[in-house]
């Protein structure tokens, strides 16, 4: 059982809780309409106060082990440029969690995201021990399917109109990995 | 707004889909005890004991009041006898639903879930003012789905060792119709 909050690093980037700090990294990135657009409840307009209170829910979520929010920091300098996290609320029934994440459209395209996602994911499997571990993006955003395609997860379909956001029905299209595939894939 | 709806009450040509009522307790408790039926579902406890059934009629009577769920027994049109459970359970946020059911061993294979998941999906359609509505199925019980492709319903995905149940875990496949599918159906027959 983990009961300090996991700090993951990878080559270029740190996984940490978020801190009040945050706070303007995450209001100035996340305040970007095609970073809200992708995520299913991020708020539209990002207004004053609102990174502080999800930085306090996530400490809430740890501390009720309902899921772990991690900020994705750069190592060099430790900013935020997005946030990831990993649901705990179905692990006991059934040993299953999503993994669900945005980033800042300033680091797009530069292999953050399947950077952090791999050890979001390994840390679900190592550590939580998880049988599985799933993601869904809306069709619309087939940038966030493609993280999922590289981190080894397999194309398992498509929910049809299964979301409304911002006035429109979204598909969402899932992917998932199963245990025995992520360790078939460490070799 | 204090809206005071009655559940509502569907009929078919067999059925009558009506709420449970505390009277339904030795059909549910009964029909519901059969392993057969237990496994294709996600919760149901197993042993069904005494007084579970009970419990989960005055759940289902919670549910219409919370506008979380629309249940209906399954009931004879001739006996008015319960002979299985049907369930909608809305997102308002989504304007979509889930349909859920069972239906004792005596009774499968003769098109009931068929002719009840039919009304209920009207029901949502055209009362409700549903987008969406959909249905899972373990992919080891075949005949539920099959249900699903007789409504109209197109599959969309398994998604894979999703539930556990009985300590095994389950593929589970989800169908959906959304509503314009379901104009065009009405209008095509």
């Amino acid at each position: 059982m983990v009961t300090e909050f996991p700090i993951l690093t990878t080559e270029r980037l740190i996984l940490r809780p978020p801190e009040l700090r945050d706070a303007p990294n995450m209001q100035s990135l996340a305040g970007d309409r095609l970073v809200a657009q992708g995520t299913l409840t991020m708020p539209h307009p990002y207004e004053d106060g609102m990174a502080e209170e999800f930085i306090t829910h996530t400490q809430t979520q740890f501390e009720e082990k309902t899921g772990y929010t991690f900020a994705i920091a750069l190592k060099q300098t430790d900013e935020l440029i997005g946030v990831i996290d990993i649901g705990l609320a179905s692990v006991e029934k059934f040993q299953r969690s999503e993994i669900g994440y945005w980033i800042g459209v300033p680091y797009w395209n530069k292999g953050y995201m399947t950077e952090a996602a791999t050890a979001v994911m390994r840390f679900g499997f190592e550590v939580v021990a998880l049988n599985r571990i799933y993601a869904v993006h809306f069709t619309d955003n087939p940038a966030s399917g493609k993280v999922m395609q590289k981190l080894g997860m397999t194309y398992e379909g498509t929910l049809r109109q299964h979301y409304l956001r911002f006035g429109a029905y979204k598909d969402a299209a899932y992917y998932g990995i199963l245990r025995d595939e992520y360790m078939e894939r460490q070799g | 707004m204090t809206e005071t709806l009655a559940p509502p009450r569907l009929t078919t040509e067999r059925l009558i889909l009506r709420p449970p009522e505390l009277r339904d307790a030795p059909n549910i408790q009964r029909l519901a005890g059969e392993y057969e039926v237990v496994k294709g579902t996600l919760t149901m406890p197993h042993p069904y004991e005494d007084g579970m059934a009970e419990e989960f009629i005055t759940r289902t009577q919670t549910q219409f009041e919370e506008k979380t769920g629309y249940p209906f027994a399954i009931a004879l049109k001739d006996t008015d006898e319960l002979i299985g459970v049907i369930g909608l359970h809305p997102v308002a946020a989504y304007q979509r639903a889930e349909i859920g059911y069972w239906i004792g061993v005596p009774y499968w294979n003769k098109g009931y879930v068929t002719e009840s998941a039919t009304a209920v999906m009207r029901f949502g359609f055209e009362v409700v003012g549903l987008n969406r509505i959909y249905a899972s199925h373990y992919t080891d019980n075949p005949a539920s789905g099959k249900v699903m492709q007789k409504l109209g319903m197109t599959y969309e995905g398994t998604l894979r060792q999703h539930l556990r149940r009985f300590e095994s875990y389950k593929d589970v496949a989800f169908y959906g119709i959304l509503r314009d599918e379901y104009m065009e159906r009405q209008n095509g027959d």
